[in-house]
């Protein structure tokens, strides 16, 4: 018997996904397409009637964005929303901005290979002279995080690793207290949730890509194991390619 | 010496605005029009390069899109937004629903007048048999919530922004700037238009108010809520 459900949702297209570049903590706006998918997860909320009594996203406004079109779409615009960086993608460093050819040209096939299938060796770090070191490293919104805690690149390890004390800190005290929990936030940040929820080795949390823009349902026992594997919400068709596509993922080694 | 900004926004029009009805607790989201004032708003803030730290609104969806709004214009989305009830906009109890002119031409405009502008006088209040008592009570005040929630934020250093509605900016208006029960019903706040105020470290406004951006466009639109009073015959 359920004693809570939580409800995950991972951003859709953003307008750098559409140019396949490396995102990270790059302040990218969702794309048409990505605001479509979130208003068709706040659909699939809406006709299974899911309420909620807080929130919780990223400082990134893909994420955020997400979550806003989400409540107005199930008419809870006035649910509290907690923003944290700790919720934020994972910092590419000195990829971010590169696109997929360019990192291979700048890299090689062979470190690029490493760094994806690595669960901690991160990329190099994005240094003063980088593009956008000032643009997101200097960001007023990170102003009150200390060296320590102001990455410069990270690998999947370290994103875990920081999100997972506010998952323990602020988000399970208010699960335990009953209340109704919404996650908006990014494929890296929630992966670190998914992991530890599900007890999943490091080989199988890089094997899991979570789809994007559909409500990730998870109905926990009182100590907040998972009593099955993750639902999706949506109409019948979007539900079936997620459970499909995730089911191969496992298989395909790239 | 102004040592602190503070901004008030009433948001804009919804669709009971413009049937000019009385909204107040029922739970109306923004028409285009006052999703486009919102989004005006938010772009002339950002031009003139104001920066947030926390924004406060009520927990009506009309006054938290706007806040949304302002802040996707701005950039500005990872700000902090607080919500809470003692923003929301007055209880118009029983006149919840009916709209102004019509009142206007059954109890006459100073009636009405006095209804929406004055400082203690209470409108009729609404009872269950009334057509919005359901959908208001069914869903899940101003000056404490100022003073433990808000004024902390302030005195912080903190640039905050107020997004809520006509007559909560204009209860706080009042206490910023010890505004008379009287003259208060003299003061009308337009729709989508950032207000200024600069404080000293007392809290208290050291210069009048300022309503940002072209002021031909903000004495219309202070006109506009003006004559919403004024009686129309019923049609």
């Amino acid at each position: 018997m359920a004693a809570y459900k939580l409800v995950l949702i991972r951003h859709g297209e953003s307008c750098w996904n559409q140019e396949n570049r490396f995102c990270g903590w790059f302040d990218a706006d969702l794309s048409k397409t990505g605001e479509q998918e979130a208003k068709r997860g706040g659909q699939a909320l809406k006709d299974a009637g899911y309420e909620f009594d807080v929130c919780y996203t990223s400082v990134l406004k893909r994420a955020i964005r997400t979550l806003w079109f989400v409540l107005d779409s199930i008419d809870q615009m006035w649910v509290p929303v907690h923003r944290s960086w700790r919720l934020n993608e994972r910092h590419y460093g000195g990829l971010t901005g590169l696109n997929k050819a360019e990192t291979a040209a700048k890299h090689g096939e062979a470190q690029v290979k490493i760094w994806r299938r690595s669960f901690d060796i991160p990329p190099p770090s994005m240094d003063e002279e980088h593009d956008f070191y000032q643009s997101i490293s200097k960001d007023r919104r990170y102003g009150d995080l200390t060296e320590d805690q102001l990455p410069s690149c990270e690998s999947l390890k370290d994103t875990i690793a920081r999100a997972l004390p506010y998952w323990n800190e602020e988000i399970v005290p208010q699960i335990k207290e009953g209340k109704r929990v919404l996650i908006a936030a990014h494929g890296n940040s929630l992966r670190g949730i998914v992991k530890h929820l599900e007890g999943m080795s490091e080989e199988a949390i890089m094997e899991l890509n979570l789809p994007t823009g559909i409500p990730i349902v998870y109905e926990l026992d009182k100590n907040l194991k998972p009593l099955g594997p993750m639902q999706f919400l949506g109409d019948e068709e979007t539900v079936k390619k997620a459970m499909e596509a995730v089911a191969a993922q496992g298989k395909a080694k790239k | 010496m102004s040592r602190y900004k503070l901004f008030l926004l009433r948001h804009g029009e919804g669709a009971w605005n413009k049937e000019n009805r009385f909204c107040s607790w029922v739970d109306q989201k923004l028409s285009d029009d006052g999703v486009k004032e919102a989004h005006d708003c938010g772009k002339l803030l950002r031009e003139q390069g104001y920066k947030f730290d926390i924004v406060f609104t009520s927990i009506l969806s009309r006054s938290i899109q706007t806040a949304w709004l302002v802040l996707e214009a701005m950039g500005q989305e990872w700000v902090p937004v607080v919500k809470s009830w003692r923003l929301n906009e007055r209880h118009y109890g029983a006149l919840i629903g009916l709209n102004r002119a019509e009142m206007a031409s059954v109890h006459g405009e100073e009636k009405v007048k006095l209804w929406r502008r004055s400082y203690d006088v209470t409108p009729p209040p609404i009872d269950v048999d009334h057509p919005y008592f359901r959908e208001i009570y069914n869903d899940r005040r101003l000056l404490p919530y100022w003073n433990n929630t808000v004024v902390p934020e302030i005195k912080e250093g903190r640039t905050v922004l107020i997004s809520a509605h006509g007559n909560s900016c204009r209860a706080l208006l009042k206490h910023l700037e010890g505004i008379s029960n009287e003259d208060i019903a003299g003061v009308t706040l337009p729709t989508g238009i950032p207000v200024l105020l600069e404080l000293d470290e007392n809290l208290r406004s050291v210069k009048p108010r300022q309503l940002l951006g072209d002021q031909a466009k903000i004495q219309a639109a202070i006109k506009k809520v003006e004559d919403q009073g004024k009686a129309k015959p019923s049609v």
